[in-house]
């Protein structure tokens, strides 16, 4: 298995070149198994370069899951070439039991008084939209994919994504205080190959948002560890956040005995998990 | 009056390292006028920018007070909002300003901007104050020392174009807007089969030229080169030729090139900006591309590098 990064960054997208390193592209992971089947995850603009620069799934398939859908994980979706090409046919998968439907939130997003597009009925591809529970395994186009319920300003779902014996946990919007959806969170990464986990802000930011769902750099490595897992990823990276900052924590973190192999998630870089 | 270029970029935001020189954060301008007074263009990414530095000042304490004028609500000229800081102190007022639509009252779109299913917080719960002012096509107003005039420009929904006067000096920023004799977008507009068409471009061609008459600097959306607009002039946009021409037209001092393509890169913006300064060799106006970071002073035209200052 293998994923590639198209969007680390949280919030808002922050172009330019105090960000070249750790990009700027809000939220996006493409995973691929070894027989070439693909998911992706979120759809911030990091999806929008995925659409034009890598080539299309097989058989035009998509199947995009969705943590939640605040502006920073969907927007992109409205520029995602393959929603263009009549041959796509693209599943969407989201948390169920948000006030609306899943159909009415993207109806929405492409409403005509914000987008050219002026409706989900003018989008060229078959799109579909699939609901899923909170504490769940769903098989998704040759994956085995779990999920948990996480501890974010809205209704957000983690995930567990299996295939070729390994295991790519996506752990993004989450407060990784102490709280019962931090221990489902831990059950749900136990022993996982990579970790990919929301590091928004550094520890004294953390304190002056605690109710923003986000978790500090600190906390996510403190799931990682405690969860057992063999590699950890921080991303969903504050825009504010830039490379200086991130190379410099970066440098911290790698010079402590550690034992994971922990990273700062880095747009378009390609991992084998 | 001094104009900063916060975000030039049209559809969407990019943050690719081909795209660093022009800028990858879509539409923002913030204007000074004489007497210090701030005055917004647009929402888009860029306006990030702009909230960062405002924080430092007044609006920290929750006493800034601005304005926005917004072109049209598609979300590469509002999504930025989102983060705009200073919206979310108790204390700061801001006033927004867009066209009045038919099908649906600017209210009900700032709230599907911030509809909970989109965004943690609500409209109605955003800590600042935030007045909408809708605003018809045609319509002229004053906002402290600026005097504005507005017209309806050629894209889909209504989008308004800009002449802003601060009684020194006219800035006209025009976009979105695609050519107005191959097809009409605009909400209302004539079919182009109707027989009364010819006359409608025609008074249409003298507001846009009204609008831009002898303005100190005219903004003109060139998302598209000759070669990138074939097959999509109905996606409502122009070229620089298209500007070049209106300023002619409009006795305008000086072009700049705006709304970028997305899917242009540095070279093919700096491509785009000798092309448009070859075209324009023998007129009396200077164009230039627009770019992040850009500030241009009025009436001197003089261009800097330089960052917004409201403390």
């Amino acid at each position: 298995m293998q994923i590639k990064i198209w969007g680390t960054r949280g919030v808002t997208v922050s172009p330019g070149k105090s960000t070249k390193i750790y990009g700027g592209n809000t939220t996006c992971i493409q995973v691929f198994s070894e027989n070439g089947n693909e998911l992706l995850v979120d759809a911030g603009t990091g999806i929008i370069r995925r659409g034009k620069e890598a080539k299309p799934a097989p058989d035009k398939r998509y199947h995009i899951l969705f943590s939640h859908t605040h502006l920073d994980h969907i927007s992109g979706f409205v520029f995602f070439l393959p929603i263009q090409d009549p041959e796509s046919h693209i599943t969407i998968y989201s948390p169920e039991g948000t006030e609306k439907n899943l159909l009415d939130i993207f109806e929405n997003l492409f409403q005509e008084q914000y987008s050219p597009l002026r409706s989900l009925k003018n989008v060229a591809a078959k799109i579909d939209f699939q609901p899923l529970f909170e504490s769940e395994d769903y098989i998704i186009d040759g994956f085995k994919v779990s999920t948990v319920l996480t501890d974010h300003t809205t209704k957000t779902l983690g995930y567990r994504i299996e295939a070729d014996e390994k295991s790519f946990c996506m752990i993004t919007d989450h407060n990784a205080r102490p709280s019962v959806y931090n221990d489902r969170v831990l059950e749900l990464c136990k022993d996982c190959d990579l970790l990919m986990h929301d590091a928004q802000f550094s520890d004294e930011e953390y304190t002056k948002r605690l109710s923003y769902g986000h978790s500090s750099i600190s906390l996510a490595i403190s799931n990682g560890i405690s969860a057992n897992c063999r590699n950890l990823l921080l991303f969903h990276h504050d825009p504010s956040h830039e490379d200086a900052y991130l190379e410099k924590v970066e440098a911290e973190i790698k010079g402590k005995k550690n034992d994971m192999n922990i990273s700062i998630a880095k747009e378009t870089s390609l991992i084998e998990v | 009056m001094k104009i900063f270029f916060n975000g030039v970029r049209g559809s969407y935001p990019i943050a690719y390292p081909d795209n660093i020189e022009f800028g990858g954060n879509t539409t923002n301008i913030s204007i000074l006028g004489k007497n210090k007074e701030l005055l917004m263009i647009d929402g888009g990414t860029g306006i990030r920018t702009v909230g960062r530095i405002l924080m430092q000042g007044k609006c920290r304490q929750g006493q800034g007070k601005g304005h926005i004028l917004i072109t049209h609500t598609h979300w590469d000229h509002i999504l930025g909002l989102l983060s705009f800081t200073p919206f979310f102190v108790e204390g700061n007022v801001f006033h927004i300003y867009a066209a009045r639509t038919e099908c649906v009252s600017l209210k009900k779109i700032f709230e599907g901007l911030y509809d909970k299913d989109f965004f943690p917080v609500a409209f109605k719960d955003l800590p600042a104050k935030i007045v909408l002012h809708e605003i018809n096509p045609g319509q002229s107003f004053t906002i402290d020392d600026f005097t504005i005039m507005t017209m309806q420009l050629n894209h889909p929904n209504t989008t308004l174009g800009y002449r802003i006067s601060d009684g020194e000096s006219i800035f006209t920023f025009i976009t979105d807007t695609a050519r107005i004799h191959v097809v009409p977008l605009g909400e209302g507009f004539l079919s182009i089969d109707d027989p009364h068409y010819n006359e409608f471009v025609e008074s249409y061609e003298k507001r846009i030229t009204d609008l831009a008459h002898k303005a100190d600097l005219l903004v003109y959306d060139t998302h598209f080169r000759e070669e990138s607009i074939k097959g999509r002039e109905h996606w409502g946009h122009s070229t620089p030729k298209d500007g070049i021409r209106i300023a002619e037209m409009a006795e305008a001092r000086q072009l700049i090139l705006f709304h970028h393509d997305p899917d242009e890169k540095d070279n093919d913006t700096r491509e785009k900006e000798r092309i448009a300064k070859d075209i324009a060799k023998d007129k009396n106006f200077d164009v230039y591309a627009a770019y992040e970071g850009l500030c241009v002073e009025l009436p001197s035209l003089k261009h800097n590098k330089e960052e917004l200052n409201c403390k």
